[in-house]
């Protein structure tokens, strides 16, 4: 279960830092579009997958044993 | 669990124990963040027309003062405390382990300091938030601050000064006091088993691992704030990066030191941080030190033989202008510093009050330094012909930043009347030692 | 494509700054804050000296500083070329104004009306009298309306507090198919406006047969304003007669 949860949120974290990364900016192209992300709030999924990763780290520490 | 506890005081290391001393450290603590708080709100209501910042160009001035010299101060600072808690645990460092969390906690409250100073510094500092949130691009050298810096490094930090001290909340948790529902809530069930010793191995290792090069790359970006600009000469450079980082690591453990010698006399009996320490973080700062003095050498033959243009105006202006006491000022602390230390390694003697002061010079000759990066390039250096400008911070900018430095020192204080800010037990290194003992 | 540009001809220009005061006026700016800002220089040694002008606008650059700099795309490049500043999207971190080598960015420092209009004193009787205590005297609406097919606050000056502002070619004329008001004062007609991708454009013809050059060309900004005669700025040059109103 903690092996799942930490993959899971390590994973997330990650996909959604590219994804952020990504969407944060229409990379490639020029003029307006380049001033506006893909998606309004893409830095915040940004944010969001760097807070997953640190709390996986944090998770797979303070979650208890099942035998308790 | 067995803590060494006195009858008479109840938890160890003064926590919870407010002394007079403390006290008084409180009420002027509190007294100049109060002062900094008015002087923002004065600037907040009235603009920032209160200031001596003003548009470069034809106001002759410049439109990053004091704040932003802070902020690369402020997150400098941040980098070598976590840096050193890091090290300090993939090296087993055993000699660092008392002021393993003094490291942690000096990054969290100058990370904090750093970005409450970024936002002080915006226009629109609501605005900046939520714009930042929805808006902000990977594109601006800004992103690596919001992003790596706030998110990643101000994060971890965190987490590392958490972890790391689940264990002795568990053992303070068990002391009844006022505090045992933090220490309770800190511990967060932590039972102190062969299991969970092991993991929070792996997840320090982990941790230690993954901030140190998360720290080089974000701090790099602050550097690359002003590398990429290649409309102000002075700035556009490949250097800024590793400069930004060599000066951070001298006045981050310059800080680190006296802050180590700070607590080790306002812990008097409970004081564990021994000599042994100094020596290491003495060795550790000389090196960085001089890493930064040459950095400043090879800057200072640069700028002798800048060419008759844009880039002369700016030498002449550090060299031998209005920036020049600055400037000298700078390079004179730097080398006294380093020629204290020097002197105390040829030596093997490495005495606390000459560290501290050799400390306090380079520590102040780093925000000079900072200065004189931020600063002359938007006075002396426009490439179209405007009159050279002024600036020079008013009173309301200093006040503004005695309150940020208030505010690092009350998180600080705060937190050793909250809990043992020397590690009682460190799970990880006790492990490996294969030694039982605790260090109250 | 459009692309809108901008011709000074430096042999035209008397230094007289009247573009100044019209820009000022027709973007409601703050009497400090220079849009287009004309150099008064002067080289060699008395009795021997030269005077010279340079009318500097924003030089609306395809490869702009300010726009890469940016960190929330408040400063964007629109397709017709110009350079604008969304008002209700900038944080006011000014770091635009450091990228640009021309100077052309101002902050708005203190509230921008306390700054408006300040070289006159409006309380004076006389004056009270003709204005019946309307103070400040005019704002143009079109400043509050939305440009484009972007549809951001872009137009003139003044809007707030703590944000950077600079010349727009002033887009709620040009969306009128008018051209910037320092163009369109300009009693010598020293500056020509329109779209240089038409050959037919004011602009297209008057560079037609002359050989133009742009200002900091080696920064790589690619500037959109071209200028026709005089030579570029040194270090010799020294400025003098600078305007006088702080904020």
């Amino acid at each position: 279960m903690r092996r799942t949860i930490t993959i899971g949120l390590v994973s997330s974290g990650l996909a959604l830092m590219v994804i952020g990364f990504l969407t944060a900016a229409p990379w490639g192209t020029d003029s307006v579009d380049n001033s506006n992300p893909v998606i309004t709030g893409a830095p915040m999924l940004f944010i969001l997958g760097i807070i997953s990763v640190i709390a996986a780290a944090v998770l797979y520490e303070v979650l208890p044993d099942r035998h308790r | 669990m067995a803590v060494e506890t006195r009858p008479d005081v109840g938890l160890p290391q003064g926590v919870g124990r407010l002394t007079i001393r403390w006290k008084a450290f409180l009420l002027v603590a509190l007294a100049v963040l109060g002062f900094g708080l008015f002087a923002y709100g004065y600037e907040q209501a009235n603009g920032m027309s209160v200031t001596s910042l003003r548009s470069t160009g034809t106001m002759g001035g410049a439109t990053w003062g004091l704040y932003i010299v802070m902020v690369e101060y402020f997150i400098g600072v941040s980098l070598a405390g976590v840096a050193i808690a890091a090290v300090s645990r993939v090296f087993r460092i055993i000699e660092l382990r008392p002021i393993a969390r003094i490291a942690e906690l000096l990054t969290v409250a100058s990370l904090m300091v750093g970005l409450i100073a970024v936002i002080i510094d915006l226009g629109q500092p609501i605005r900046g938030i939520k714009n930042m949130l929805l808006y902000a691009r990977p594109q601006s050298a800004f992103f690596g601050t919001f992003t790596l810096v706030a998110g990643g490094v101000f994060l971890t930090a965190l987490a590392y000064l958490f972890l790391g001290g689940r264990r002795d909340a568990a053992k303070l948790a068990e002391i009844p006091s006022r505090l045992q529902w933090f220490h309770r809530l800190w511990a967060s069930g932590y039972t102190d088993s062969a299991e969970e010793r092991d993991r929070h191995r792996r997840v320090m290792f982990w941790l230690s691992v993954g901030i140190v090069p998360l720290i080089v790359i974000a701090l790099s970006t602050e550097g690359l704030v002003f590398g990429v600009q290649v409309g102000r000469p002075g700035w556009f450079g490949s250097l800024q990066g590793p400069d930004f980082l060599v000066l951070a690591a001298a006045s981050g453990l310059a800080n680190l030191l006296i802050l180590s010698a700070i607590i080790r006399r306002a812990l008097g009996d409970w004081n564990r941080i021994d000599a042994e320490v100094f020596k290491w973080l003495g060795r550790f700062l000389l090196v960085a030190a001089s890493a930064a003095l040459y950095f400043m050498i090879v800057e200072l033959f640069t700028l002798l033989y800048a060419t008759p243009s844009n880039e002369r105006l700016l030498a002449d202006a550090l060299l031998k202008g209005t920036y020049a006491w600055i400037f000298w000022l700078s390079i004179g602390l730097m080398t006294l510093g380093l020629a204290l230390l020097i002197s105390q390694a040829a030596a093997s003697k490495w005495r606390i009050g000459t560290l501290v002061v050799a400390s306090v010079a380079i520590s102040t000759a780093a925000v000079a330094e900072r200065y004189l990066t931020v600063i002359p390039s938007q006075t002396h250096a426009n490439l179209l012909p405007y009159e050279p400008g002024s600036y020079f911070p008013n009173w309301v900018e200093f006040s503004v930043v005695a309150g940020l430095f208030a505010f690092g020192a009350l998180l600080i204080g705060l937190f050793m009347k909250a809990f043992p800010i020397i590690p009682m037990t460190d799970a990880l290194i006790l492990q490996d030692d294969g030694v039982e003992a605790t260090n109250a | 494509m459009t692309k809108y540009s901008m011709a000074v001809d430096l042999d035209r220009c008397q230094g007289c700054r009247a573009c100044m005061t019209a820009c000022t006026i027709e973007n409601n700016t703050v009497q400090s804050n220079h849009w287009m800002y004309v150099f008064r220089f002067e080289e060699g040694t008395f009795p021997e000296t030269e005077m010279s002008f340079l009318p500097r606008p924003c030089q609306h650059c395809d490869n702009a500083p300010c726009v890469k700099v940016c960190p929330v795309g408040s400063r964007f490049k629109r397709e017709d070329g110009l350079v604008l500043t969304d008002a209700d999207r900038c944080i006011g971190c000014r770091y635009c104004e450091l990228a640009c080598p021309y100077g052309v960015n101002y902050f708005n420092w203190q509230k921008p009306e306390k700054g408006q209009y300040d070289v006159v004193d409006w309380k004076d009787d006389d004056l009270e009298a003709v204005t019946g205590g309307l103070i400040p005297p005019y704002r143009n609406p079109d400043l509050d309306e939305l440009y484009g097919e972007e549809q951001r606050h872009t137009a003139g000056g003044g809007h707030a507090k703590g944000v950077i502002e600079k010349c727009t070619f002033c887009v709620h004329r040009v969306e009128k198919g008018l051209e910037p008001a320092c163009a369109d004062t300009c009693p010598t007609n020293a500056l020509v406006f329109g779209d240089i991708d038409d050959p037919e454009s004011p602009i297209s013809a008057y560079l037609k047969d002359r050989s133009p050059w742009q200002l900091l060309d080696e920064a790589g900004t690619k500037p959109n304003v071209y200028y026709i005669g005089g030579k570029p700025p040194n270090k010799e040059l020294k400025e003098i007669e600078r305007p006088k109103a702080t904020v």
